[in-house]
């Protein structure tokens, strides 16, 4: 049992996507998790609620109505999580990443 | 046998030797320790005489004597000796008992305790004793108590010659555990002076003294009778105080006269037994045509009131006894009855303080001044419900407690014994430390021995004491304290925080005055309400050492009670198992049964603790300890009536206790990072806790249910509203170094569920070790995340700090109150 984690969560908004479903997934273990869009359009997802957890350097890959976009997980520079706001329109189906 | 075959053995000239024991046991009947025919011989003064052959089968008390003297006045001692092959060695010898002169059998009342397989001799130290005449190869008689001279008996013929009959003790089958209640005195037994003649008399017997000195039921009596005569009608009255100047007679028995047989004392069971209370008075109902069938002896410090007719009335109220125009006649002299019921829960032991002082004198001394309710006792007992006997005795040391340790409680056969004193040693100045504490440490093992608990109450505050003498008994309970170590069933009752204030110029941290709400204003007794204070103490002590759980001690000693008296103080109960199967039997406050019994080969085993209920016990819900060798094990929750705990192994050393939460208040220093707490609210939501910093960031809990963490961050929504709910744990992310002051008021139980949560370590600092195996055996994994290092520990030594929470895996869903 390789838990436990401590928290990473990835944040942000999604304007005109309130309670949609959003979904991460760890592209290192492929194990994805879903959270539903606020209605003020804030989301947040923990990487520890990944079933094997998250490491240093993962990438993890948001969904949200069909479009994706791709984050990594820094804990050196952003140790308490990460911002990721997404707005479909503006980006429009363009694929969006975010590493460091 | 009973008493009457042995009486009618000893007339035939057969020696016969009973014991008692502890209380009223059988513990020998030998009909043939003396064997003595013929006529009457003459032991030399300064002779001892015993019979080699015939040994004491069992340990005990032998309490009567009985002697037919004709001749010298004078004194004798009882003795034992060992047979060690080659020769008699020397044991043990009675103090001096009297003879009288004159041609009548005597019953001596004697207190002398015989090991079994030890010789039983009688030293006389008169000119001449003159035994029962007869020449027994065996009968042996040597000089003082010395082994060196092996003189066997040269009986000669004497006329007026003194008849050993035998020695006896108080046996009676009834009487195994009873205990005598009133009055502190000897049975009346002597030759008749006391009676009535051709007309019914009312008796009643007005001395502190005799009165009933445990509440309960009056069961069995024992009374001499020198000869019955014709003794037509007696009955035994019991008396109560209306405090409205009268007594109300509140209980009679049936007529024993039938019951009773000349020259012997005499052991009757009441067919109904008599509802009494502390204080109450006893006299008797006569009739016979003929005087003298009792013996009543002088006594100076009450009367014997009676009227030369039967009250009338069954239930006769506000009768004035002590108006000398309701009595015929008033006379100084007592006839010794003794009263039986079952034996008490606690006898309490001590000076004035124990005995009521200023309010009330108990009724084992002299002085007329009744206030039960006020004392120690009575206060512990409206708390307890427990019966007990008031044995304290005014202005007494502990040399002089512990002289009557026996007679006055071990005799009583009760479960516990609370001892008080020591303040009248210190106040002497004469006494030693190191006797002071002998005398402790002899009635704590004259109660082990006799398998009662031993409750020593510490030496209380005394504001008449100078700080010398106080520092001295700080230093006496110092060593009581210690005790403990030798001593694993001592109960220590320490009130003096409770009843003491500190004293301006003494030591730090004293308790050496009288605290002034208790102080009675002698500034050495205390009041009621100190009273009050002293007994709860005394009843927490109880409810602390066993989770409320009294106790039945086995014979093997397989059970025993534990206490700490440092810190929290914590009672225990435990058991080493020394077999593949063991149960012991614990008795509740209420009586029901508790069975820790460990069972099956192997070295899994089921330790199963069931409770009993009543408001002095532990509760379901309550928690309870179990620890190994000392090292603290599970920690398991009662529900319907038991405790259970697995995983048990023979030979090993188990204590169970009563799980108590100490309130503390914690400062977390949260380094920058994450930091790991405890919950010390009944409930706060996440940005309730992201309030009350402005150095933090993220805040987030470990859902157990859902496996998922909950997780807010700042000036975001989600998850803001999610609960904290007491002892579950959460983390806090800080930007800063934070310290954390978490205060914890109580430690509820939490329901883990299957797989892991993140719960808070609320009581003292422990090691995932502990903290698993407090959880139980469903704990298969936990790590801490430390705060300091900010990374995840799993090493079974890795310590939780109080205050701090760990993640715990559990294969069941598990409640825990650790």
């Amino acid at each position: 049992m390789p838990f436990p984690f401590t928290s990473y969560p990835i944040y942000g908004i999604v304007p005109n996507y309130a309670s949609q479903t959003i979904t991460a997934k760890n592209k290192t273990t492929n194990e994805t998790q879903t959270e539903t869009i606020q209605s003020n359009t804030e989301y947040l997802i923990d990487c520890a609620n990944f079933t094997s957890g998250y490491s240093n350097h993962d990438i993890i890959e948001i969904t949200i109505s069909g479009r994706v976009y791709q984050i990594s997980i820094n804990e050196t520079q952003f140790p308490d999580g990460r911002q990721l706001d997404i707005n479909p329109p503006h980006y429009n189906n363009k694929r969006i990443s975010q590493y460091y | 046998m009973n008493l009457k075959r042995i009486w009618i053995a000893s007339l035939s000239f057969v020696l016969i030797l009973l014991m008692a024991g502890h209380g009223m046991a059988v513990v020998s009947i030998d009909t043939n320790v003396f064997n003595i025919t013929g006529t009457s011989s003459t032991l030399t003064a300064g002779y001892t005489i015993f019979d080699t052959n015939k040994t004491a089968t069992e340990s005990g008390t032998i309490k009567y004597i009985k002697l037919n003297t004709s001749g010298i006045a004078g004194n004798f001692k009882l003795v034992s000796f060992q047979d060690n092959g080659s020769a008699y060695i020397f044991k043990n010898e009675s103090i001096n008992y009297s003879l009288s002169a004159g041609g009548n059998i005597q019953i001596i009342p004697v207190d002398f305790y015989i090991s079994s397989g030890e010789i039983l001799g009688i030293y006389s130290a008169k000119t001449t004793l003159y035994l029962t005449s007869g020449v027994i190869s065996t009968i042996k008689y040597i000089s003082g108590y010395t082994n060196t001279s092996k003189v066997y008996a040269s009986w000669s013929s004497a006329a007026n010659g003194e008849y050993l009959y035998g020695a006896w003790g108080d046996y009676n089958q009834t009487l195994i555990d009873k205990s005598v209640v009133a009055p502190y005195a000897s049975l009346s037994i002597g030759a008749g002076n006391w009676g009535s003649s051709s007309i019914t008399k009312e008796y009643f017997i007005d001395h502190h003294q005799y009165r009933i000195r445990q509440t309960g039921n009056i069961t069995n009596i024992s009374l001499f009778i020198d000869n019955k005569r014709t003794l037509s009608d007696f009955r035994l009255t019991f008396w109560r105080d209306n405090t409205s100047g009268g007594m109300d007679r509140i209980g009679t028995s049936e007529n024993i006269a039938n019951n009773i047989s000349s020259d012997q004392i005499n052991y009757i069971n009441l067919s109904t037994s008599i509802p009494v209370i502390e204080g109450d008075y006893y006299g008797y109902i006569l009739n016979s045509t003929s005087n003298s069938i009792l013996y009543a002896t002088s006594n100076s410090n009450g009367f014997t009131n009676y009227t030369n007719f039967e009250l009338s009335g069954a239930n006769l109220t506000g009768y004035d006894w002590r108006n000398l125009t309701n009595y015929s006649a008033s006379s100084a002299t007592v006839v010794t009855i003794q009263m039986y019921m079952s034996s008490p829960y606690a006898v309490f032991i001590g000076d004035s303080i124990t005995g009521g002082f200023p309010y009330h004198y108990s009724y084992i001394t002299t002085t007329n001044t009744n206030n039960t309710s006020a004392t120690i006792e009575y206060q512990w007992y409206n708390l307890t419900r427990k019966s007990y006997q008031n044995m304290g005795i005014g202005s007494q040391t502990t040399t002089q407690i512990q002289a009557r340790y026996i007679s006055d409680v071990v005799n009583l056969t009760p479960q516990f014994a609370i001892i008080e004193g020591g303040v009248n040693d210190v106040s002497n100045g004469i006494v030693s430390n190191e006797t002071i504490l002998a005398n402790y440490e002899q009635m704590i093992t004259d109660s082990e021995n006799a398998s009662i608990t031993p409750v020593v109450i510490l030496i209380l505050p005394w504001t008449n004491g100078n700080n010398s003498q106080s520092q001295r008994i700080d230093y006496i309970n110092s060593q009581l304290i210690l005790k403990k170590n030798n001593h694993s069933s001592l109960i220590i009752v320490d009130a003096r925080q409770e009843v003491g204030s500190f004293r301006a110029g003494g030591d730090a941290d004293n308790y050496w005055n009288i605290s002034t709400p208790y102080n009675s204003g002698d500034n050495v007794h205390f009041n009621s309400a100190g009273h009050l204070e002293i007994a709860e103490t005394i009843r927490l002590s109880f409810i602390d050492l066993y989770g409320n759980i009294s106790h039945n001690i086995s014979s093997d000693r397989a059970l025993l009670y534990n206490k700490s008296v440092v810190g929290n103080t914590k009672l225990n109960a435990s058991i080493i198992p020394s077999s593949d199967s063991i149960t012991v039997n614990v008795t509740t406050y209420n009586s029901t049964l508790i069975n820790f019994t460990a069972t099956n080969s192997t070295s899994d085993q089921t330790m199963n603790i069931s409770l009993g209920n009543d408001t002095f016990q532990v509760l379901n819900g309550h928690s309870y300890y179990i620890t190994k060798d000392n090292v603290q094990q599970q920690l398991s929750i009662a529900t319907s009536n038991y405790v259970n705990f697995t995983n048990i192994s023979v030979g090993s050393n188990y204590t169970v206790e009563e799980y108590i939460f100490t309130s503390s208040n914690q400062i977390i220093s949260c380094p920058v990072g994450w930091c790991f707490l405890a919950m010390n609210y009944t409930n706060k939501t996440l940005l309730e806790i992201d309030n009350n910093y402005t150095t933090d960031t993220v805040q987030s809990l470990f859902n157990s249910t859902s496996q998922k963490y909950e997780t807010h961050r700042i000036r975001y929504t989600p998850n803001q509203n999610s609960n904290v709910t007491q002892k579950q744990g959460y983390s806090i992310y800080f930007i800063t170094a934070t310290n954390v002051n978490i205060n914890l008021t109580s430690n509820p139980t939490i329901s883990l569920k299957l797989g892991w949560n993140l719960v808070g370590n609320m009581d003292t600092n422990r090691s995932l070790s502990t903290l698993k195996t407090s959880i139980g055996a469903t704990a298969t994994s936990a790590s801490h995340f430390n705060n300091t290092l900010q990374s995840w520990q799993t090493a079974d030594a890795e310590i939780v700090n109080v205050g701090e929470s760990f993640m715990v895996y559990v294969n069941a869903n598990t409640d825990w109150s650790g």
